[in-house]
């Protein structure tokens, strides 16, 4: 089969599983929902706290607590999403026709993601401009895409390595969900690591995640300094998380078996 | 064509590990209708699940040259909270066929009716054992696969079933395991013996059915002869005191 050839079939395949997924979405569309609302109402009741308890109208970074809290937040509940759930109908090869991969799965789950996160973004970032700052609209695009496009690599390294695990013992479906809300602790969504001590930071700087989660807000921040922030670190370890995700996933192909 | 490259499948665990196939080499041609026959039954469904790559070989490597169906009676993959028709649709355009084509095709043959528009989780297992094989057969392919315990492939349920999977006999290729050696005396035209871990063709089926009867089945194992005794002094005992 030539090459082109080829890949039109497989982009059809890919196809395929992702209009099925829609159709079965749109079956119950109340779960997706409910997924997808969960960073939002946690912003909603952190910014609430903050002004309850703090009584500051003003954040860490300046602007309004909702849009500080919103910009950790998103980032760090899109990689969440993107890593978690990836099995599903593709547990063992014999539910599933045989024309479809694993892989194929993974990708038309990684999609997915992405396409429902566009749209919360827009959302939700686009409400806060409306009803409460102007700052809401990211001053530099590049970085806030970028540090996006880094998660989604983090979150395909990190997912692979659940659904391969978590086929070999039932503990890991309640380890990894553990160590990826843990993640939202150490990744500067509630403070800020400039303001850390350097023994501290230096500890936090090995976070991948907390990377990213600067790298987001130096996008609707221009003056912050992000001091901490080592792009080419994020970019390598994005990199390394996609290659590592795809080896692992080709070498335990044939443990996949029943 | 179909390549088997040193292809070794162990299944089993522990002590009733052993080899389906031990570093097969073999070309299947695509054109023929090939009889897949043996002294383990169990064994040509294992061949045909390998050759469909729902289970895959401990070692080596399958090369497909062709389309190859998913077996015939296939039930993983179908969505049970959506529709027969979007599963149908699903799998027509998984396989790059013409979505409408096909769907108006099955919805036709598959005698579902208003069942057709309900969840496929509806149906009743040997309902969608049917619809799984009038889909394989519906979709064009180079090779089909069937294996006869899922679908007995002689007793089509109707008369269009019939009609269509003896049309795709006429001009696809097909491997079948088959334990009704009348079917498949019907249907193919090349046999292929799998005995003893290895696989050999044969161009002539009468020839490949006199070779099935001559490898014996596999020599029993000192526990597996001593486990046959048991049962056969238990169901003596039984028979002793249903006669009291």
């Amino acid at each position: 089969m030539a090459p082109a050839q080829a890949l039109r079939r497989y982009f059809g395949i890919l196809g395929a599983l992702l209009r099925r997924e829609e159709e079965s979405r749109r079956q119950s569309p109340f779960d997706s929902i409910v997924n997808l609302l969960e960073p939002v109402f946690l912003i909603l009741l952190l910014s609430f706290l903050f002004y309850a308890l703090q009584r500051r109208q003003v954040s860490p970074l300046g602007g309004p607590p909702i849009l500080y809290y919103a910009t950790g937040f998103f980032p760090i509940y899109f990689f969440i999403y993107v890593s978690r759930r990836m099995r599903g109908s593709i547990d063992t090869p014999g539910r599933r026709f045989p024309i479809e991969q694993r892989l194929d799965h993974v990708i038309v789950h990684v999609i997915l993601r992405i396409i429902d996160y566009s749209f919360l973004g827009i959302l939700l970032f686009g409400g806060i401009y409306l009803f409460s700052s102007d700052q809401a609209i990211p001053q530099d695009i590049t970085k806030v895409v970028a540090s996006l496009v880094a998660i989604v690599g983090l979150g395909f390294g990190w997912g692979v390595l659940n659904l391969v695990l978590s086929r070999r013992s039932r503990i890991w479906n309640f380890i990894f969900p553990t160590i990826s809300r843990i993640l939202v602790l150490f990744s500067g969504v509630f403070f800020v690591p400039d303001f850390l001590t350097p023994d501290t930071r230096y500890v936090l700087g090995f976070n991948p995640l907390m990377h990213a989660v600067q790298l987001f807000r130096l996008g609707f921040y221009p003056q912050y300094t992000a001091i901490l922030l080592d792009v080419r670190y994020l970019a390598y370890f994005a990199i390394c998380a996609v290659l590592l995700g795809l080896m692992i996933e080709r070498v335990t192909r044939r443990f996949e078996g029943r | 064509m179909i390549i088997l490259e040193e292809v070794t499948k162990v299944v089993g665990a522990g002590g009733k590990k052993r080899d389906v196939l031990r570093a097969v080499r073999a070309k299947l041609p695509s054109s023929r209708r090939i009889a897949v026959l043996g002294p383990v039954p169990e064994d040509t469904k294992i061949f045909i699940d390998l050759l469909a790559g729902i289970i895959l070989p401990t070692a080596g490597r399958i090369v497909r040259n062709a389309r190859v169906s998913f077996p015939a009676g296939h039930l993983g993959g179908f969505t049970p909270e959506l529709s027969v028709r979007l599963n149908v649709a699903h799998v027509a355009r998984l396989y790059g066929a013409d979505v409408e084509k096909v769907v108006d095709f099955v919805a036709q043959v598959s005698d579902l009716g208003k069942d057709f528009d309900k969840p496929y989780s509806g149906l009743s297992n040997s309902r969608k054992r049917d619809l799984s094989d009038i889909l394989a057969f519906s979709i064009p392919f180079d090779v089909y696969l069937l294996r006869d315990d899922v679908v007995r492939a002689g007793k089509r349920y109707n008369r269009e079933a019939r009609a269509l999977f003896e049309a795709r006999a006429k001009t696809s290729g097909m491997i079948i395991a088959s334990e009704d050696p009348g079917f498949a005396r019907e249907f193919c035209n090349m046999g292929l013996v799998l005995a003893d871990g290895q696989v050999r063709l044969f161009k002539n089926l009468e020839r490949a059915f006199a070779f099935a009867e001559q490898t014996a089945p596999p020599a029993r194992t000192r526990e597996e002869r001593r486990a046959a005794r048991k049962i056969k002094r238990k169901r003596r005992a039984r028979k002793a005191r249903e006669e009291e």
